[in-house]
């Protein structure tokens, strides 16, 4: 693929690490997180960005006949035509007669595209794990003409046929992103399974929308098709090594492994932006000094523009004092409260499953928990957005206490946290696509 | 005698059709039989086709795999090792997880608490703790027997390796082939036998250090599969853990593409979860089909089967028309032949019975011809030799002689108007007539008061005009014959004859005070030939003729003759004519 306009020298990426705080109490063991931020530079204009691989999964089975049908049709077309002749396109219909109704090929013929489009009618059941196969069959025709390879499915019912548990369908949203292959997952009205559509997202670096009405389809591939296109890089492998007696606990709101010291973080892509990662470590107890190197992390990726693997790394230094009105201040707003909100995501998504299982009483505990957190760094930090997820925490919990969580409710809820989480992991993510 | 020997012959035709219906039958039956077992011996052929497609992909996807693993240089330290598979793990889109093992049963990779990996560790804990062999059980409780190196080579091999001494190549041992030990980890060539059985015999490759071997395991009803490397020289178990799901989802492709409309074939678990068909999608309509055929993928995939429906339906479809117009043209034969032969008897029945009537009608003709001839020739002889002088006895001689003659004038009428009618010959000149001036007429112009002298005849009408449009002849032979019946077989009763005026006809009708007619006959009196009482001897002359001559006569004018019991006892013959204008 032929260079764009910009000069890749000036395409530049860049990373950083940062600690919760700069100043730790000395002498103690303590937690922290760091934030490891993967700034990719913009897409200057639509010619020069990386080529795009989409395929749409549509449900045409017989629950989507009418508006529903009609709107993601319209959603489907408005996708296409973000996309320019670099950029390959292909169609799965799930139904009665599942076909590939555009197999992979060059957005050249727009109109045609649109008329197989429009001719599309609803009947029979859902196979997803048929439909995402023959996806990623057609994804792997152009692997190596495009560079960003997506999947989109748009759904409003459970997988009736096939394979069809969230756990196996997560599996191959795993394998998928191994071959650099993301799914986004499109959840329509109140009939569809969330857990295996977000999981399905999760595991392969995807997208999750949740559209309580069809009327929001288009405005959702509109969104989806924006940060698709936003995508600069890929073949994404952060590592962190914890240096200095420091033991990395857990990645926050992505997938990552840890082994002794060192964290790996595979990310599918990275956006225009930061990318970010957060991980809590446990810092041993150390003498007071100024400055200790506690992290090194680089990121090698597949650059857009270059296709060139480049490399990207940073280091984090902290102290250690015994002076405590010094470690508080010298705390980091930006990290602590993302990793409140990452904090909350998770939270709603644990309460979701405790709710499902019949477990209100751990799900309101664990609601609780975190919203009284959220309040306390609110005011701590006097920021507005953390006090507004710890309002509407409150109107889950109350929910959750009154046994009110009605399926469209958890479906938001689910869409939220998954977004939090998202938003939390991309600056400038949206974190919750609205009603038109 | 003649109509039994015609029921004997038609009860042979039956049994014989009835036979060859029989006997065709079951021939086409077993026709049918042995074309649709070759349909379902076609039909398997398809799945096993189809089976072989996905055998060979799946082959195709997993082998390389295990090469790679087997590739890795064998001097590698145990932390390079779990470096390369971990990169093996996180790049191959088939592999979710690798691990190494020892033979003192430590696993010394995966050890992290991450979920997936907790979960691998507890999958295989069987393995792992020693509980099964990896060399022969398959799956949770199951036990098959592999092919490990022989066990007397491996305590050799151990023996030779802990003395420092080169290991020496293998006795044959059970089902294992042995490689020359200068064959490199590239040169392997890693193959398995598939039994029908479904329990692999693991026939497998290997150098005296290292074998592989891939273990199928079940574990909560879902196929997981290890691809296994045996480091014997370093006492390591090592290898990957095949992505299933991922590897099922790239198997759509090796389905059949041109599959018949109403046929599916279909990639299916032990569970019956569909993982692929053929067509692809889902008819929530379709119902469980008949005629189910299922042929085992095999040990690369197993416990799982590929699944026909419809296979063979429209041969069998084709079949099932075929044998039903087999039936039919049968069946068309059998009745055919029956039919036929039924016609063909009852025609000679009718032929043999009629043949009978008219030997009967000859036989009563000739009586009847005789009878009067002989009156004639005698009262004729008697005037001719003038041997009665008694006047009057003159008188009733040449009446009777007029009278035999009138007789027998009607009798060779009647048998020369069914010659006539027979042929089709007789022509009708129709006359408007007044019967209430034909019939007094009529009557006194055959003179019955003289002829029937017991048999008085009286007449009347409903009208005092009754133009009715008739042959005046054909119309005088009906009622002739019809009277002539009356007096011969009512004698000694009034003989009535009444005029009926109705709108558009007239009924004349002749009714008496005799016995009637019995009750079987009273449909046959008007058939040819057919008399009540049909012996010579028979108390009343007669050729059987008259009546259906006289139907035949009255239907020729448009009318009808019918006869019905007579209220209080006798005969009502009733003559139907049209009227006239």
């Amino acid at each position: 693929m032929a260079a764009g306009k910009i000069d890749p020298a000036s395409f530049s990426f860049s990373c950083a690490v940062n600690p919760s705080q700069r100043l730790f109490s000395a002498n103690t063991k303590t937690t922290a997180v760091l934030q490891v931020v993967v700034n990719a530079p913009n897409v200057a204009s639509p010619a020069n960005r990386p080529a795009v691989n989409l395929c749409l999964v549509l449900d045409g089975s017989g629950s989507m006949a009418g508006s529903k049908l009609d709107q993601a049709k319209k959603a489907a077309i408005e996708a296409l035509h973000e996309l320019g002749p670099q950029d390959w396109f292909s169609l799965i219909v799930l139904g009665k007669q599942m076909e590939t109704l555009v197999p992979s090929q060059a957005v050249t013929d727009v109109a045609t595209l649109e008329s197989k489009i429009r001719a599309i009618s609803a009947d029979g059941g859902t196979s997803l794990f048929g439909g995402l196969s023959r996806a990623a069959t057609e994804i792997r025709r152009n692997m190596d003409r495009a560079f960003v390879h997506r999947i989109v499915v748009l759904s409003d019912g459970a997988a009736n046929e096939g394979p069809s548990s969230a756990r196996l369908l997560e599996r191959l949203g795993v394998s998928l992103l191994k071959e650099n292959i993301s799914v986004s997952t499109v959840g329509i009205g109140e009939s569809f399974n969330e857990d295996l559509l977000t999981r399905l997202a999760d595991k392969s670096d995807g997208n999750f929308h949740f559209a309580e009405r069809e009327m929001q389809l288009p405005g959702i591939l509109k969104t989806e098709m924006a940060d698709l296109l936003q995508i600069v890089a890929q073949d994404v492998d952060l590592n962190v090594e914890c240096l200095g007696g420091v033991t990395p606990v857990k990645v926050l709101g992505r997938n990552g492994s840890i082994t002794d010291n060192f964290v790996n973080i595979p990310m599918n892509q990275l956006y225009a932006g930061d990318n970010i990662a957060l991980i809590e470590v446990l810092l041993p107890p150390n003498a007071p000094s100024s400055t200790t190197t506690i992290a090194n992390a680089w990121a090698d990726f597949r650059n857009g523009l270059t296709y060139k693997v480049e490399r990207v790394d940073a280091q984090t230094q902290v102290g250690f004092s015994t002076n405590q009105n010094a470690v508080q201040r010298s705390e980091v707003p930006e990290v602590k409260k993302a990793t409140y909100l990452t904090n909350a995501g998770l939270a709603q998504e644990q309460a979701l499953q405790y709710y499902a299982s019949g477990n209100s009483k751990d799900a309101w505990t664990v609601l609780n928990r975190n919203s009284d957190a959220l309040e306390r760094a609110g005011n701590r930090y006097q920021d507005s957005e953390l006090r507004q997820q710890s309002a509407q925490l409150r109107q889950v919990e109350e929910q959750v206490e009154q046994n009110k969580l009605d399926n469209v409710f958890q479906k938001q809820m689910r869409n939220d946290s998954y977004n939090l989480k998202r938003s939390n992991n991309r600056a400038g993510y949206p974190q919750r696509q609205s009603a038109p | 005698m003649g109509t039994r020997r015609i029921l004997i012959t038609w009860c042979l035709l039956l049994l014989f059709t009835v036979l060859f219906g029989v006997l065709t039958m079951r021939l086409l039956n077993r026709e049918q039989s042995r074309l649709g077992q070759a349909a379902d011996i076609a039909a398997r052929e398809r799945l096993e086709l189809a089976a072989d497609g996905i055998r060979i992909t799946v082959a195709g996807l997993r082998e390389p795999i295990l090469e790679e693993v087997v590739a890795l240089p064998k001097d590698l330290s145990v932390k390079r090792l779990v470096t390369e598979l971990t990169r093996l793990e996180r790049e191959h889109p088939l592999v979710r997880n690798t691990f190494v093992w020892n033979r003192n049963k430590v696993l010394l990779h995966p050890l992290s608490g991450e979920t997936e990996k907790m979960e691998f560790t507890n999958r295989y804990a069987l393995l792992f703790d020693g509980s099964v062999e990896w060399g022969a059980p398959i799956g949770e409780l199951d036990v098959a027997a592999q092919g490990p190196p022989p066990d007397d080579w491996i305590d050799e091999s151990r023996s030779a390796m802990t003395k420092g001494e080169p290991v020496q190549k293998p006795s044959s041992g059970k089902g294992v082939e042995a490689l020359p030990q200068s064959q490199s980890a590239k040169e392997y060539s890693i193959s398995e036998t598939l039994s029908q059985a479904g329990k692999p015999t693991g026939k497998r490759a290997w150098s005296p250090h290292r074998s592989t071997r891939w273990i199928p395991w079940h574990w909560l009803d879902q196929l997981y599969q290890l691809g296994v490397v045996f480091d014997d020289e370093r006492g390591l178990v090592y290898g990957v853990e095949l992505e299933t799901f991922a590897l099922l989802s790239r198997l759509h492709a090796s389905l059949p593409k041109d599959v018949e409309e109403g046929t599916t074939i279909s990639l299916q678990d032990r569970n019956g979860v569909i993982i692929h068909r053929a067509p692809a999608g889902v008819d929530e309509s379709e119902s469980t089909a008949a005629g189910v055929l299922r042929v085992p993928v095999g040990p690369l995939l197993d416990t799982y089967q590929m699944v026909g429906t419809g296979l063979g339906r429209g041969a069998e479809q084709s079949q099932r028309l075929s044998l039903l117009l087999s039936w039919l043209q049968v069946a068309t034969f059998m009745l055919a032949i029956l039919g036929t032969g039924s016609l063909l008897l009852w025609q000679a029945h009718r032929n043999l019975r009629d043949a009978r009537l008219k030997t009967g009608f000859v036989s009563n003709v000739s009586h009847e011809l005789k009878t009067p001839l002989t009156t004639i020739r005698m009262y004729a002889e008697l005037l001719g030799e003038n041997r009665v002088k008694d006047p009057e006895k003159r008188e009733r001689y040449l009446s009777t002689i007029v009278r035999e003659s009138q007789r027998l004038a009607r009798l060779v009428n009647n048998v020369l108007d069914f010659g006539r009618l027979e042929q089709e010959r007789r022509n009708y000149q129709m006359e408007s007539i007044d019967l209430l001036h034909y019939l007094p007429a009529l009557l006194e112009s055959h003179n019955f008061a003289e002829t029937h002298p017991d048999s008085p005849i009286d007449w009347s009408a409903d009208s005092d005009c009754c133009l009715v449009k008739a042959d005046p002849d054909a119309l005088e032979q009906i009622l002739l014959n019809v009277i002539d019946n009356a007096c011969k077989y009512a004698p000694d009763s009034a003989v009535t004859i009444t005029v009926e005026d109705k709108a558009d006809h007239a009924l004349v009708h002749v009714l008496d005070r005799g016995n009637g007619v019995p009750g079987a006959h009273a449909r046959k009196i008007f058939d040819k030939f057919h008399r009540v009482d049909d012996s010579l001897t028979s108390q009343q002359a007669g050729s059987g003729l008259g009546l259906s001559i006289a139907r035949r006569l009255a239907r020729g004018m448009g009318g009808d003759l019918s006869y019905r019991d007579r209220a209080g006892g006798g005969s009502d013959f009733t003559v139907r004519l049209g009227k006239s204008g």
